[in-house]
């Protein structure tokens, strides 16, 4: 007797385009709340895409700022400056190594200074670049460690800086993502049990009919995951805008834009938008849909 | 095709039914008859497991209903086809519509949606209103509807709790007489009423509820 009636692909596919009717079904019912809605998940989505790519901007940004910082490392006298830098090399993080001779260094500023003629006091220096501003205060602790230095040199107040930027533009995105998405999950949540309580006796209708759990409670789940879509789709407009913005002023300090990142903004925004606002309506059929 | 095996259902400290046992053969024809909380409607939940027992089996065409987990309880309501007092039909939705809802959940081909609507409605004679609304329905017809509604997927139960509770005798005796057509084509029938005309005009196969146990179970009996 529980013999489910045999089921084919164009049975199930049936049962999809129901399914969707009855979302379709449900959106009509909300009538202008769906206007609201989906402005308010625009609203939302627009300030965590706006705050996620000025975050990748400030990266990128950063990162290039700090790939220009170089470690002047000074030598002792008797020092081989390419065994050093063959040391140097091999630590972790070290991009490039320039040797500076200190027959080339003395030579270069005898051009650009009147200088007495005396023995050469500089030491050989070598020119090191790090791969990551992060990286940098690592490095020079290694670099000093070594006996033929005599001394090393580094913006270290600009790497820590910006260090410290950076960190603080991806905490900020981190704690945004958290608090807009709660705030999603609760409007969400909220609209789709309006939405059940305003259908209540067809529910409880269908529930004693027969009609699967799923079949049921899986067109609400869709809604909300169609305002997350919505409103994902309308928050590209000030999206874009930002986007002119950091590219005018990446252009202007000379730095490339990062690549695809206005792409994982958009694909970010559509994933936290349907995952969100299908998450908000499961918080509501659960709660309030008891099949 | 119903068989319940030592049953009790409690509420609190109240016994709605008590160490009930029944069985009901495949075609048959029962009224389940007994004043207001007597356990009838108690009873018909069990049957379509609105209700679980506290003890005791309730077994429907050889599935234990209390046994039955949560998310398959779907498949066996499709299984049978439930009448209630209050109709529950859709008021938005046309007579056809309300039919045949149940059956697009399945996935049914809309050619044999329409043939299988069609043909309830027939039994029902409601084939002339396909396009009402329920609320431009009297309340005979909307019961029709509610017929055609619970046998529209076939099922080889009807269970049909106090069907005519809202009407007037002679419409009442009109939907008893489909059913009992409906029950001449095979189908098991199971109406719970406390209407004692109905049940002393057909004749049928009388269960009485008193607190929650049976005291009578009579063949072809009558509402004493």
């Amino acid at each position: 007797m529980l013999s489910s009636l045999p089921k084919n692909i164009l049975t199930e596919l049936r049962i999809i385009f129901r399914v969707g009717l009855e979302t379709l079904k449900g959106i009509k019912q909300t009538g202008l709340m769906n206007l609201v809605i989906i402005s308010t998940m625009a609203a939302i989505l627009s300030i965590f895409g706006c705050m996620f790519r000025t975050s990748l901007g400030l990266s990128t940004f950063i990162n290039e700022i700090g790939n220009v910082l170089e470690i002047s490392v000074y030598l002792h006298p008797n020092a081989d400056a390419q065994t050093v830098a063959n040391k140097i090399n091999r630590m972790p993080h070290v991009q490039r190594i320039n040797i500076i001779k200190k027959e080339d260094a003395w030579a270069d500023l005898k051009r650009q200074m009147t200088l007495p003629d005396i023995n050469n006091p500089l030491p050989d220096t070598l020119h090191v670049k790090i791969d990551n501003p992060q990286n940098v205060d690592q490095a020079v602790k290694r670099i000093k460690n070594l006996k033929q230095v005599e001394d090393v040199q580094y913006a270290q107040d600009l790497a820590k800086k910006m260090k410290t930027v950076n960190d603080i533009s991806h905490a900020a995105t981190i704690i945004v993502l958290l608090v807009l998405g709660g705030l999603t999950l609760f409007i969400i949540s909220n609209t789709i049990q309006l939405v059940i309580q305003s259908r209540k006796q067809e529910i409880e209708i269908m529930r004693l009919m027969g009609v699967s759990n799923w079949y049921i409670k899986a067109p609400y789940i869709i809604q909300g995951a169609f305002y997350g879509f919505c409103g994902a789709i309308l928050a590209l407009i000030p999206l874009n805008i930002l986007q002119s913005y950091l590219n005018k002023m990446l252009t202007f300090f000379g730095i490339s834009n990062p690549a695809m990142a206005t792409n994982i903004v958009i694909l970010s925004l559509l994933i936290m938008g349907i995952v969100f606002g299908a998450g908000g309506s499961m918080i509501s059929v659960k709660k309030y849909l008891k099949v | 095709m119903i068989s319940i095996k030592n049953l009790t259902k409690q509420y609190g400290n109240t016994f709605a039914l008590q160490k009930l046992d029944l069985e009901i053969q495949s075609g048959e024809f029962v009224f389940l008859v007994g004043s207001s909380g007597a356990g009838k409607s108690t009873l018909m939940k069990m049957l379509y497991a609105e209700e679980t027992p506290t003890s005791g089996k309730v077994i429907v065409g050889g599935v234990d209903i209390s046994k039955v987990r949560r998310e398959k309880i779907p498949n066996l309501r499709r299984c049978m086809g439930i009448v209630f007092q209050d109709f529950k039909l859709l008021p938005k939705q046309t007579v056809y519509d309300n039919v045949a809802y149940v059956i697009r959940t399945l996935g049914m081909s809309s050619k044999e949606i329409d043939a299988r609507v069609r043909g309830a409605l027939r039994i029902v004679n409601l084939s002339h209103k396909l396009k009402a609304k329920p609320t431009e329905l009297s309340g005979g017809e909307q019961q029709r509807v509610s017929i055609a509604r619970a046998i529209v997927n076939g099922p080889p139960l009807l269970i049909a709790d106090e069907p005519t509770g809202n009407l007037d005798p002679q419409t009442s005796m009109e939907i008893m007489e489909i059913l009992d057509q409906v029950n001449q084509r095979g189908i098991t029938i199971l109406v719970s009423t406390h209407d004692h005309a109905i049940v002393n005009y057909f004749r049928k196969r009388v269960v009485t509820l008193e607190d929650g146990r049976i005291i009578r179970d009579v063949q072809a009996g009558t509402y004493t």
